[in-house]
């Protein structure tokens, strides 16, 4: 009898098994692989200097999923953009490559390089120079600036300054974010300011009267000690002997002191973690600082 | 045990009742996917099948707030050239500038202009000292993404939405070349802002009033519950009219554009109604169509005094002159008694309006703009418009082409005062 029942359920259970229509898919999928224009020639351009030696994606044109929504933005001019893209290729991966290698540019760098043609602007006047998501995307802003010399945030072609100002530190500080997630720093460095960070009020401060003698190179590195860590890197990095050397006048020997203490910790850093030599580094941007202008920006090869 | 067992064979076949419910019709014969994925194919095929390309009727700034333009814009492989309205090199050929292009799938078809253009991106450029915007870090609040919201079954107009602003924009489709277009839309331009200041629209019983200001109609009217209601209606110029930023409804009727008729007063509205509209000659109207000035010597000895208040009081208080004065419309597209003080203050006191007839006229205090509130409170400018706030009657010269407007205080008759259409010199020293 208990057969029976057990039967019973066994053959109800398996009649409830049943399935009620054939909603197959279609076939056809919803994410086209075809391409619905062809690459023109600066987008072939792209791919063969970033997409195959480095698996980098340029995007240039503008996607609004792709940038921050919260801020009126305008997309990068073309042209503008392919001037940029050979001088971000020549300071920038090269420079890394060369010290590197390939391999260590083709592992680290963000899978995706994003150009935004205006400023990022805050109502408190201040502007966002370039961001960074979770070592996938750095972008920078003020493209069409670029080759200009009018107005506030002009960046002509010839002034390594403003080239550093508005990329190239923006490239190098968020590219120490991404190292520093891949393999965290040292966090006694955050020790040797500590309390003297002051998060969102940096803009308030002078670099030149407060944060440099404070032992901060910029009024931007006293955000918190993360930054400072980029910051400083970036600045190190970019700043020829002559630039250097004013900061340095400005810090003092008090700020100087605190600043090549920070310093030593990225030495170290950069030689355990990832095998480059800082100074080593620093001399390849600033020999390719030297070179960059005689590079041909009229046409792509 | 026997039990336990029938409840269970009971439970599995209760459980076991599914319904294969086959009522979930679909309402579209694709999936959402692919009706996205179909209309961005159409979308293409049809923005490129233009041989002359689009005019697209632009409008900057939450809901039209700062009018519109046009653009001629062409596709072709993924570019795009655009044009603009009174955008001509030395040789008035018209500048064209080209940029990229796509339609990318959201949550509809998104047409997305995806590099610099001179002429659309300006618009949105957040940093106002290269565009003059009147924000401090959004532009003109600017699109330059568009939901495509559809495409008419003639192939020829598409309804556009801004996607980060919101304004609706009509694409259409150009039978003649971009530069003969934007041509004939200036000459439209030209006969349309000069030399018809306000129309009026008579639908049986019910009568609104159309008043042209910088690129946009001011429209009042009563309405069924006997309120005055007012309407501010951004348009741009057609090459046969004017096109509303939006259609707008008065008594019932849709009302989308005015088109223009040559030595004509009288105009066709695109319209569910098949209605006209015409240009009004009553007096009230045609004085509240233009700028008319203050000139000391034409004021009654009532308003005289009042604009010699507020001229000494500004020349002692501030230590300006009173550039200029005047009854009429504001930099901002209001109405009333408007004024520049040394050569760069611009303010109004603001005017309601009431008419009777076709001559009488009445004005009320509505507050004031610009630095208007300053010269009220600091420059005894109250005294100089408390004259204009009764009711008066209307003469003038002539209602076609008049060069000066009386205006007589039906209650007082020392509040006599004339104002002259020009500005003269003689006004300036006042």
């Amino acid at each position: 009898m208990k057969n029976i029942y057990i039967l019973i359920i066994a053959a109800t259970v398996a009649l409830g098994f049943t399935a009620c229509s054939d909603d197959d898919p279609s076939g056809k999928s919803i994410f086209p692989t075809e391409s619905t224009t062809k690459l023109d020639e600066f987008e072939q351009w792209l791919l063969e200097n970033f997409t195959y030696p480095y698996n980098v994606e340029v995007l240039y044109r503008m996607k609004d999923i792709e940038s921050d929504q919260s801020y009126t933005l305008t997309p990068a001019d073309s042209a503008k953009c392919a001037k940029l893209a050979k001088i971000v290729k020549y300071l920038w991966f090269d420079a890394y490559s060369e010290v590197a290698g390939p391999e260590f540019v083709k592992y680290n760098v963000p899978r995706v390089l994003q150009f935004i043609g205006s400023l990022a602007m805050n109502s408190n006047n201040t502007v966002v120079m370039g961001t960074a998501e979770g070592g996938y995307k750095i972008t920078l802003y003020n493209v069409n600036n670029l080759d200009s010399d009018e107005g506030d945030y002009a960046v002509p072609m010839d002034d390594y300054d403003a080239l550093n100002k508005w990329f190239f530190t923006t490239l190098h500080h968020e590219f120490q974010h991404i190292l520093n997630q891949k393999k965290p720093y040292d966090t006694s460095f955050d020790l040797i300011s500590e309390g003297e960070y002051v998060s969102g009020d940096w803009y308030q401060y002078s670099t030149e009267t407060y944060a440099l003698p404070h032992g901060f190179i910029r009024n931007y590195a006293m955000v918190e000690p993360r930054e400072d860590y980029a910051e400083l890197y970036s600045q190190y990095l970019t700043n020829n002997d002559e630039m250097w050397a004013s900061k340095m006048a400005y810090a003092g020997a008090k700020g100087q002191a605190i600043i090549e203490e920070k310093l030593e910790h990225i030495r170290n850093y950069m030689r355990d973690n990832w095998n480059i030599d800082l100074e080593e580094m620093r001399d390849a941007v600033q020999h390719r600082a030297r070179e960059y202008m005689t590079l041909d920006y009229e046409h792509l090869n | 045990m026997k039990k336990i067992c029938i409840y269970i064979i009971v439970a599995i076949a209760v459980l076991s009742m599914q319904s294969c419910l086959h009522d979930n019709n679909d309402n579209f014969d694709l999936s959402a996917a692919e009706r996205i994925d179909a209309l961005v194919n159409e979308s293409y095929e049809v923005l490129e099948s233009a041989e002359n390309g689009w005019v697209l009727h632009y409008y900057t700034g939450i809901d039209y707030a700062y009018g519109g333009l046009n653009f001629t814009v062409k596709f072709k492989d993924g570019r795009v050239s655009i044009c603009q309205q009174g955008a001509t090199d030395n040789n008035d050929e018209y500048i064209t500038s080209t940029s990229t292009y796509r339609i990318n799938r959201d949550r509809s078809a998104v047409l997305a202009f995806d590099t610099y253009n001179d002429f659309l991106h300006i618009w949105a450029e957040p940093d106002a000292s290269k565009n003059n915007a009147p924000t401090d870090v959004d532009g003109w609040q600017a699109d330059y993404e568009f939901v495509i919201f559809n495409i008419s079954e003639d192939k020829n107009t598409i309804l556009l939405k801004g996607k980060k602003w919101g304004n609706y924009m009509i694409m259409e489709r150009l039978q003649k070349t971009p530069a003969e277009y934007l041509d004939d839309a200036a000459a439209i331009a030209n006969k349309m802002s000069e030399g018809i200041g306000l129309m009026k629209y008579d639908d049986g019983e019910f009568t609104a009033k159309f008043l042209y200001s910088d690129g946009q109609y001011i429209i009042t009217y009563t309405d069924a519950d006997g309120n005055k209601q007012t309407l501010n209606v951004p348009f741009t110029y057609t090459d046969d009219g004017v096109i509303f930023c939006e259609p707008i409804e008065l008594n019932g009727n849709v009302i989308s554009g005015v088109v223009y008729a040559e030595d004509s007063e009288t105009f066709s509205l695109k319209d569910t109604k098949g209605m006209t509209i015409s240009i009004s000659y009553d007096p009230v109207d045609v004085f509240q169509s233009g700028n008319w000035y203050l000139y000391m010597e034409n004021l009654g000895e009532v308003a005289a005094a009042g604009l010699q208040s507020f001229i000494d009081t500004d020349k002692e208080v501030e230590g300006e002159d009173l550039d200029f004065a005047y009854i009429g419309t504001s930099k901002d597209g209001d109405y009333g008694f408007c004024f520049r003080s040394g050569g760069r203050y611009n303010g109004c006191t603001l005017f309601d309006v009431e008419t009777e007839g076709a001559d009488v006229i009445t004005f009320s205090y509505a507050g004031d703009e610009g630095n208007g509130e300053w010269y009220r409170e600091n420059d005894n400018l109250g005294d100089a418009t408390d004259p204009f706030f009764n009711t008066f009657k209307l003469t003038t010269d002539d209602v076609y082409n008049p060069t000066y407007f009386i205006l007589t205080d039906v209650n007082n008759e020392n509040n006599v005062i004339k104002l002259v259409q020009e500005k003269t010199e003689s006004n300036d020293e006042n």
